[in-house]
């Protein structure tokens, strides 16, 4: 008898498939825009269908405002060039300023897709080369860092298409330089990545964020600081003498970075030579670095990775094990409820370093802009506003009402409010199984954010006290206003969160960057400030009423409003803790 | 010890039936297994109960305390094992050994003296200042059930428990699970290993597709599943029994 004849599947798994790239960049495409999670709760649940738009609204006007400051800047650069025969300078400008920002923030994106994922668990173990995980997470990195170079190229490519030349030609040169642009910075970065990440030991690669963060905040300082020494009224001057002068700029960065110079060539260069050779060479640069990143990544990307958080442990002898164990037991000790989730909060963020940097860096950085012109500017200009702000009367309380909203203002824009809870991540079951009554977990989360609230305050309190030279009772008072105001930015910032938490990161730069939380703060955050200083105008200005009763009422309006958001927040959180599904 | 009536749970807007009037009585003193194949309902029951997620209809009472009504004092009565453990990755093991220490407020001395022995039992001694992102799989496995022990709760309920668990500490986890019952405690967990399930329960419950499939002692489940000998083999016979009704029913 003849026996049925078999069919057998060819062995698939036993090879590697021709390209993985492409389905590991759909995957990170997705997982990193959230594609799928938003089709499926805006098209399918139908749910919360005013996201989308504030996405738009806010995305749209950051956009238009950048766009519309980008375009004078442009203008300007045009305009100074053209006086030299140099109209393009100002796109050599705008690739440098787009690629540095792509090659800084690239930097800790490809950090954070590369090292902190999650998702990485999942995409080491299935039989996909190294350089194939690290193309298509380099390929998400570069689709977001795009926006970037369209934020600056594109207001410079209008600025010179209506005071230059346009057409199409242009357009497509344009197009063709905004594609390649940022492949050069962003695989520089991530060759930098990997290799720092290969050689540095993996409980060490927090503080590298922190020192990498320190050293982008030093170099942003510093351009302020070059820039605020310039009086104003020099500033045009200033300008010429960079483009005209010894430093040619053009030849400086063209010796330094020679694609800045190349893309300018491609869009602006009458020779058609110069174009078809400057784009060829932006191409071939642009290859060449990919390859040598994919080319590294393929060799050190595992070496860096592999071996996971988990670290060897040596053995310890009795007499050790038992000094340990008395050791661990000394710090096992009772404390209250409140104190535990304060602790908690404490540990969880500050261990963190990307929390850290946008918590409190712009609570260091902007006082500090304020401050640098106050100190190092020659401008006449500015000496005589400063000696305006420290005299007396109307001019002087206002100064001080508006370094108080400075402070509510620092305390909202930071993300540590409006993404308390989102910060759990998947960990949020434990908050949710333990028998902490709502309002307790409230208060110790809010304890927390008092203590933050400090850091935002005291900076600008120190600014306030140079600058402006406040007598001592308004100090106080502005101070004790810009902290009860704060506060109260803070809890509304924790109300946000509580209602619409963020749990499923994948990475805590998303927890932060991608919280849509954070922008509906700064609404929040306008309309207090919007509202508290129509109150202080209207009482002071408008009755005649003292500066003394004026921040009074102004506390005591404060103080209503923040037993009305707490009341709200205790709600929102026994709603969150007790009745919604996790 | 723990009580479920008519429980019921639904997702998309009802389409989707998780947990469809389940009722189940968990007697104190028992080790109660809760069976089933992937996606009968097993974890969205065991969230409704630690209060996770909130169930359509039906009522839980653990210890006659109303889960929904009184979560808070009910969830001083359990403690609970999620089947994959995320737990704080920034914090140390003892910081959240202290955590959880505080949140149920047990005294210093009490929690010394519980640890030192649940610590001794797990081998986590000389980890426990560590980061926990620094764990294994297994060590943030056992942290977390020292961590749901740790409170002495009166029902202790665990999503597969045994994934991450080595032979040893599995053994002395089922010793301990054995011993919390002999004091008139209870456990309730899910598991998929019908080994374990048979060695180490009083009860068992079958569940499929949301619908309690069985309920009963191992000789009462034999007896149901005409003869057959082994939990497999009940488990088998019983889960695709109940989908051929289903199915006629249909």
């Amino acid at each position: 008898m003849a026996s049925p004849e078999r069919t057998t599947d060819p062995p698939v798994g036993r090879q590697a498939p021709t390209s993985a790239f492409w389905p590991v960049f759909r995957v990170s495409l997705n997982n990193t825009f959230g594609l799928s999670a938003g089709r499926y709760r805006y098209l399918v649940r139908r749910e919360r269908l005013w996201e989308p738009l504030l996405i738009l609204l806010a995305v749209g006007s950051l956009v238009f405002t950048f766009s519309l400051l980008g375009y004078h800047v442009a203008r300007a650069f045009i305009v100074s060039g053209a006086q030299l025969g140099q109209p393009e300078v100002a796109f050599t400008f705008a690739l440098l300023v787009s690629q540095a920002l792509v090659f800084f923030l690239g930097f800790f994106l490809v950090l954070s897709v590369l090292y902190f994922s999650t998702d990485l668990d999942i995409l080491v173990p299935l039989p996909i080369r190294p350089g194939t995980i690290v193309a298509a997470k380099f390929g998400t990195v570069l689709v977001s860092e795009y926006l970037w170079v369209l934020l600056v190229l594109g207001p410079t490519a209008v600025a010179y298409a209506r005071l230059v030349a346009g057409g199409p030609l242009f357009w497509l040169s344009v197009s063709a330089v905004a594609l390649l642009a940022p492949v050069v910075p962003l695989a520089l970065s991530s060759v930098l990545s990997l290799a720092l990440m290969r050689f540095i030991n993996r409980r060490h690669r927090d503080l590298l964020m922190v020192v990498a963060s320190v050293i982008v905040i030093g170099v942003v300082l510093f351009f302020q600081m070059s820039l605020l020494s310039v009086p104003e009224s020099e500033l045009p001057a200033y300008l010429q003498r960079i483009l005209s002068g010894q430093l040619r700029l053009v030849d400086a960065v063209g010796r330094g970075f020679p694609p800045a110079v190349w893309g300018t060539n491609v869009i602006a260069s009458p020779d058609p030579a110069t174009r078809l050779g400057s784009l060829a060479a932006l191409a071939a640069v642009s290859l060449g670095a990919w390859w040598l990143m994919l080319f590294l990544g393929g060799r050190v990307f595992y070496g860096g990775l592999i071996g996971g958080e988990e670290i060897a442990r040596r053995r310890l002898g009795p007499a050790e094990l038992e000094a340990a164990r008395a050791r661990t037991m000394e710090l096992v000790r009772q404390g209250s409820v409140v104190g535990a989730v304060f602790r908690r909060e404490w540990r969880l963020f500050m261990r963190v370093p990307l929390y850290v940097m946008n918590g409190f860096v712009p609570s260091l950085i902007v006082p500090a802009m304020l401050l640098f012109p106050a100190v190092a500017s020659s401008d006449p200009e500015l000496a005589r506003l400063l000696s305006l702000l420290q005299g007396a009367g109307t001019t002087r309380f206002y100064t001080a009402l508006g370094f108080a909203a400075l402070m509510v203002f620092l305390a909202g824009i930071n993300t540590t409010s409006c993404t308390s809870i989102s910060r759990e991540g998947r960990q949020f079951w434990i908050s949710k199984v333990v028998p902490v009554l709502p309002e307790e977990m409230v208060k110790g989360k809010m304890l927390f954010l008092a203590v933050t609230a400090v850091f935002s305050v005291a900076p600008v309190v120190i600014v306030f006290i140079i600058v402006a030279r406040p007598p001592l009772l308004l100090l106080v008072g502005a101070t004790v206003a810009g902290l009860a105001a704060s506060l109260l930015a803070l809890l509304l910032g924790l109300l946000v969160d509580i209602v619409r938490p963020y749990l499923t990161w994948t990475n805590p730069q998303q927890a932060v960057k991608s919280n849509l939380n954070a922008v509906i703060m700064m609404g929040v955050e306008l309309v207090l400030l919007v509202g508290l200083g129509l109150t202080a105008y209207g009482l002071h200005t408008r009755l005649g009423l003292a500066e003394g009763p004026t921040l009074v009422c102004l506390l005591g309006l404060i103080g209503l409003l923040w037993v009305a958001a707490w009341r709200a927040t205790v709600a929102a959180a026994a709603d969150l803790y007790e009745r919604r599904d996790f | 010890m723990l009580s479920i009536r008519n429980l019921s749970k639904s997702y998309r807007k009802g389409e989707v039936k998780a947990v469809d009037d389940l009722t189940l009585e968990v007697p104190a003193g028992q080790i109660f297994g809760f069976l089933g194949p992937n996606g009968a309902g097993k974890t969205t029951t065991i969230k409704m109960v630690v209060g996770l997620l909130r169930p359509d209809s039906g009522s839980i009472t653990v210890d006659g305390v109303d889960v929904l009504k009184q979560p808070l004092e009910a969830k001083r009565l359990i403690g609970f094992v999620p089947d994959y453990p995320e737990l704080y990755p920034k914090l140390t093991g003892l910081e959240y050994l202290n955590f959880i220490g505080d949140v149920y407020g047990i005294p210093t001395d009490l929690r010394r003296r519980r640890l030192g022995e649940l610590l001794e039992m797990f081998g986590l001694q000389d980890v426990l200042r560590d980061l926990i992102q620094t764990y294994s799989h297994g060590m943030k496995q056992k942290l977390a059930v020292i961590g749901a022990v740790l409170p002495d709760p009166a029902l202790l309920i665990l999503d597969e428990p045994m994934t991450g668990l080595d032979p040893k500490s599995s053994i002395l986890f089922k010793d301990l699970m054995r011993r919390r019952c002999d004091e008139g405690k209870a456990v309730f967990f899910s598991t998929h290993v019908l080994d374990v399930a048979e060695r180490v329960c009083d009860r068992v419950a079958i569940i499929n597709r949301g619908r309690l499939v069985a309920d009963g002692t191992m000789e009462e489940l034999r007896a149901k599943a005409r003869g057959q000998t082994t939990l497999e083999r009940i488990f088998l016979e019983l889960t695709e029994a109940a989908e051929g009704e289903e199915a006629e029913g249909r």
